[in-house]
């Protein structure tokens, strides 16, 4: 029943699961509303853009989201494939 | 009990079919279907002992009580994990009772099931209250004690204590339906019960079921908690010990003041 020698206890794992899964959802939130306040076809300007890849809150969120998803889904099908 | 020969006005009959199947003979499942009759007060129970009694004495099924206390009348009724000894006919408001062994457990024999996996969760976790002097003092057998528990201390798991270990939890859970290996409501339910005891000195007692295969794989369904005769609410107590584990709520639990008694036999 119990398991040693694991690096991380499921607790710790499942914490880090629900902490990357509530994050996820704020940071793509967030992402959402940045795009949605800006309108489609000045958002798709070559300035604009290169503007935003400067923009460390931007790129921080952009990265964030994919780590946190990364994370969150990987630990999710890790959990489907368990049984 | 009914009487094949009372000729009453209330007496009306019920179709009951009964899941057969012989493991050991390896006969193919089938269902047979018998005419009951049966009263307002007439259990499922009472209906499956006549079937054995006047119609097909080689209908097998397990039961003691008859009251809701053993826990070992436990079967399928009508699609829900029920005590036969404590579903009457008539409440089911139905013109057939189908009578099925509970889910997630192998068959032995028609209703009958084996229940050596469930009882081997239940083990796991340690269902006794454990205290310091029972392992590190030899004497410990000797001694007997009293301890002072709150009404406050005894409600944080009085529901749990009321298990009558039936499995119909167990049966009705969908995650032991995909995952042998998970403890199941019960074990979990047990372990918050003697977690939250406060005359329990066990130290990582929540580690027993903090695995891949442990209380992280509910999926929070809650029918464990619908099909419990005993009112107990495992679905409540696997959350509570989550929240513990994930430290959400902090186990502030004050050990129980305990005091020797004077057995006779040290008296004399």
């Amino acid at each position: 029943m119990m398991e040693r020698h694991r690096m991380l206890k499921e607790s710790q794992i499942m914490k880090i699961h629900y902490i990357t899964g509530i994050a996820a959802i704020f940071v793509v939130a967030v992402h959402i509303l940045m795009r949605l306040i800006v309108p489609f076809g000045s958002s798709l300007e070559y300035d604009y853009i290169i503007s935003n890849y400067k923009n460390i809150f931007y790129v921080f969120i952009l990265e964030s989201i994919l780590v946190l998803i990364s994370i969150h889904g990987f630990n999710g099908i890790r959990i489907i494939l368990l049984v | 009990m009914i009487n094949s020969n009372e000729n009453n006005k209330d007496e009306k009959k019920i179709v009951l079919k009964i899941f057969r199947e012989n493991t050991a003979q390896k006969t193919d499942s089938h269902y047979d279907t018998f005419n009951v009759p049966y009263k307002k007060w007439t259990t499922v129970l009472d209906a499956l002992l006549y079937v054995k009694s006047y119609m097909d004495p080689s209908v097998a099924i397990r039961y003691s009580c008859r009251m809701a206390s053993c826990g070992s009348c436990g079967m399928k009724i009508n699609g829900i994990p029920r005590l036969a000894c404590y579903t009457k006919i008539s409440e089911l408001e139905t013109s057939t009772i189908e009578c099925e062994p509970l889910p997630n457990l192998p068959v032995i024999r028609d209703l009958v099931t084996d229940f050596s996996r469930f009882f081997n969760h239940h083990k796991n976790i340690q269902p006794y209250i454990q205290s310091k002097d029972g392992v590190d003092d030899p004497d410990t057998e000797k001694k007997t004690f009293s301890f002072y528990q709150s009404p406050d201390e005894v409600d944080k798991y009085l529901q749990f204590s009321y298990c009558i270990k039936c499995g119909l939890c167990y049966s009705a859970c969908p995650t032991v339906g995909t995952d042998l290996k998970f403890p199941g409501p019960q074990a979990l339910a047990q372990l918050y019960r003697y977690y939250a005891d406060t005359r329990d000195e066990t130290k990582n007692r929540l580690d027993i079921v903090d695995d891949r295969h442990g209380i992280w794989r509910c999926h929070f369904a809650g029918s464990c908690s619908k099909v419990c005769p005993k009112g107990v609410d495992p679905a409540l107590g696997i959350q509570l010990l989550r929240s513990y584990m994930l430290g959400i709520s902090k186990n502030d639990k004050k050990l129980a003041e305990k005091n020797e008694i004077q057995t006779d036999e040290e008296s004399i």
